[in-house]
């Protein structure tokens, strides 16, 4: 179980609150089931004030009892003179509201009678006496001191007063009053109307209390289900927002965890089934882990992992994190009776205390993460100081999530007459006065979500600049993921207005799931999209598959064609494709185009269009249109 | 004078174990074993009824199935009896085990040990406090140390 809250230091209010809430409530119930006790207590101090007369009567008969130099008990037993003086001294005691006045002895452990001058009900000399608490005649052997006993459940006898007969120092025998009822009554009567009022006032501070608690409770419940990630002991990246502030994270080492190529999953299983794996593989990932380390869901697939210093060598934690990627590349995990195996790069950082904040901790441990990634993924990587010299996703997600993503242009242009017939666009990322160019930024994002939220930027970018000018047409490329991306193709679809105007290139250089392909193709095409297949020749090309998707335009690899002069082969390969095209209305368009011997070449072939420095190489929109 | 008398006679057995704590009696009653559960009886039936009130597991029967009588008259026989004071318990013979009765307002039990073994009954320990020997029924042998 983990310290759900270790960074939480408003959570620590209800922590302490619930603490002194459930102390106050153990004392305060504690003291509602002592109440009678305490009741008796108080009784029995308002019964000795409201005796205090008749004890020191009591005291002094028995001081008159004990006169005799010889045995009190003895020269009761012997003496009928002393019996009867005994009797005379003890009859002084009798009252209205004393029912009786007897003298018992301790003798083989009971008590017996030794003098009875109440007016009825005697006990006779020798008979034995059954006291309801006869621990309590045992105490007072040795306290030596008097007692009250309430009595209780007797319809007639409120109270006994019991006095202990010392002689040489020694109990010896005990005096016992008994008062009526009610006398008990009118002396207590109001110490049991306050301790009734007390009683009341206890029990409904009580329910109060209980009501607070389960309020105090309830927050506390509703802090951590707002926190928590249900059925994991993962927290939601709110509770790292929320706490951001009250971190140490100098106190931890840090891991970024991310599941590799889970779009890939979620494209063929559908994103509940991707769901339930992450849920899966984050209960898996917490079994890992210790009660002081705190897991977070950072993004859909990425985690972030503060493991606690304390008590862990950089080396313990590096082993850790190698067994949590062991244990993810070992997990069985089932779709419907199908295996599917999944894999995590986990980038870490163990020295956070060179961290300028819990932000450059978080960069370097996605810094170690990118290499992770970039070095083939399924694999842990820690961060290096030499690592900061590359750029990385973290910094490109900044970039990209602060408008620094733009396109350039190059143009397509027709082979016959050197018109340009659209142009290309092409990602780039300004950075001051800096170029970031494609190569460096979507590999890394390749399989993430993140690759589609590019994709999305590029999308939002073009339709701008195509409703801003008329003549603007441009062409953008999406990745087959890209095209069963219910979001991208929503845009598009709602965009349908400009769709002679924007062409889609679909990029050929993955796997693509072609049944899927050609429904969303027919999709585009039906709301007036021109469609062209990218890179023709690198990837997974497929004459068939060139005829299923009925695509309008063929773009040709550029590293076919830059040697199509000088090598024969590509020559030969290139003829016949381009022959396939023209065959089956499929215009073609070919990339490179570097010198006018490509081109002649190309014209000779029957190829329609042309794109590359020969004619213009990529450059920002405000060169082709300076006035727009 | 007669008819006084014969009313009183029939108040007898009431007045003999009224006021009683009736829930310490049947349990104290309870403790006693034999190797069959015992049966009491008593010619009152409210009394009865008053006792099978408070704790329920004490059996009353008729005279003739009883094994253990509460009364306050006591008639030679072969039953076992349960006295209503105790003076009665101490001038009666063996057959009387125990007594039961209200002195002071408080309920007095007394059950004599060696009577009790002879008649083959036990008590559970936690009612200890309610044996008494033979020898505490007699002045002479109680203030002998």
């Amino acid at each position: 179980m983990h310290n759900r809250f270790i960074f939480s230091t408003f959570h620590k209010f209800y922590y302490y609150a619930l603490l002194t809430y459930i102390i106050i409530f153990v004392f305060f119930t504690y003291g509602y089931f002592k109440l009678p006790e305490i009741q008796e207590k108080f009784q029995k101090t308002v019964l000795s004030l409201s005796i205090e007369n008749t004890d020191k009567m009591v005291d002094e008969t028995i001081s008159l009892i004990l006169q005799d130099e010889t045995s009190f008990i003895s020269s009761h037993i012997k003496n009928n003179k002393v019996k009867e003086k005994q009797e005379l001294a003890l009859s002084r005691l009798k009252r209205g509201n004393i029912s009786s006045v007897f003298i018992v002895f301790l003798q083989k452990e009971k008590l017996v009678y030794l003098l009875d001058v109440s007016t009825r009900d005697r006990g006779s000399f020798g008979e034995l006496f059954q006291a309801e608490d006869m621990s309590l005649f045992n105490n007072m052997i040795e306290t030596k001191k008097r007692e009250i006993f309430i009595q209780k459940g007797l319809k007639n006898l409120g109270f006994t007063l019991i006095k202990p007969i010392i002689e040489k120092d020694k109990v010896v025998a005990f005096l016992l009053l008994d008062y009526q009822q009610k006398s008990l009554d009118i002396m207590i009567s109001k110490v049991i109307d306050y301790m009734n009022i007390l009683k009341n006032i206890l029990a409904f501070v009580g329910v109060i209390l209980l009501l607070f608690g389960l309020y105090l409770m309830s927050m506390m419940f509703a802090r951590e289900n707002r926190y928590m990630i249900a059925n994991t002991h993962a927290l939601k990246r709110s509770y790292l927002m929320d706490n951001y502030e009250k971190i140490n994270f100098s106190d931890y080492y840090i891991s970024l965890i991310n599941i590799d190529f889970l779009k890939r999953i979620n494209d063929i299983y559908g994103e509940r089934v991707g769901d339930k794996l992450i849920i899966e593989l984050m209960k898996n990932i917490s079994t890992q882990l210790r009660k002081q380390d705190v897991f977070i869901q950072y993004g859909g697939e990425e985690f972030l992992l503060f493991v606690l210093k304390k008590e862990t060598s950089v080396h313990e934690f590096r082993l850790m994190m190698e067994e949590i990627r062991i244990m993810v590349d070992m997990l069985e995990l089932y779709v419907k009776d199908e295996k599917v195996h999944m894999t995590v790069s986990i980038g870490t950082l163990s020295q956070s205390q060179n961290a300028k904040s819990l932000h450059d901790a978080i960069y370097k441990a996605d810094v170690a993460l990118y290499r992770a990634k970039h070095n083939g993924r399924n694999r842990v990587s820690s961060y290096e100081l030499s690592s900061d010299k590359r750029l990385y996703r973290y910094k490109l997600k900044e970039m990209i999530s602060d408008d620094k993503l733009v396109c350039y242009y190059q143009p397509i242009v027709s082979l016959v007459n050197r018109k340009i017939i659209h142009y290309e666009a092409l990602l780039r990322i300004e950075d001051g006065g800096k170029v970031i160019y494609p190569d460096k930024i979507l590999p890394d994002f390749e399989d993430s979500y993140f690759y589609s939220r590019i994709s999305m930027k590029v999308i939002e970018f073009n339709i701008k600049k195509i409703r801003e000018n008329p003549k603007f047409k441009v062409s953008i490329n999406l990745s087959s993921d890209d095209l069963l991306n219910d979001s991208i193709i929503g845009v598009l679809i709602k965009n349908r207005d400009i769709s002679n105007r924007l062409l889609i290139e679909i990029l050929e250089n993955k796997f693509i799931d072609y049944s899927k392909m050609e429904v969303v193709i027919k999709k585009l095409r039906f709301f007036g999209y021109i469609i062209c297949i990218d890179d023709f020749g690198t990837g997974y090309s497929n004459f068939d598959h060139l005829l299923n998707l009925s695509i309008d335009y063929l773009k040709l690899d550029g590293s076919m064609i830059k040697n199509i002069h000088i090598d024969n082969r590509a020559h030969g390969i290139i003829k016949t494709l381009i022959k396939f095209c023209i065959d089956n209305d499929i215009k073609v368009i070919a990339e490179y185009v570097e010198n006018q011997k490509i081109i002649d070449l190309l014209k000779e072939f029957g190829v329609d269009y042309g794109q590359g420095y020969y004619f213009s190489k990529p450059l920002p929109y405000d060169a082709f249109y300076p006035n727009q | 004078m007669r008819k006084v008398v014969f009313c009183w006679l029939m108040l007898l057995p009431i007045l003999g174990f009224s006021d009683l704590d009736y829930n310490k009696v049947t349990k104290v009653l309870l403790s006693i074993e034999q190797n069959k559960p015992l049966k009491y009886f008593n010619e009152n039936v409210s009394l009865v009824k008053k006792f099978q009130k408070n704790v329920k597991g004490l059996q009353f029967s008729s005279f003739a199935e009883a094994d253990i009588l509460f009364m306050s008259k006591i008639k030679k026989g072969s039953k076992l009896v349960i006295t209503d004071s105790y003076e009665k318990l101490q001038k009666s013979d063996k057959s009387v085990i125990g007594a039961v009765y209200i002195k002071k307002e408080r309920t007095h039990i007394f059950l004599v040990r060696e009577r009790l073994k002879k008649s083959g009954l036990r008590v559970s320990s936690k009612m200890k406090k309610y044996l008494i020997s033979e020898c505490s029924l007699n002045l002479l042998c109680l203030l002998s140390s």
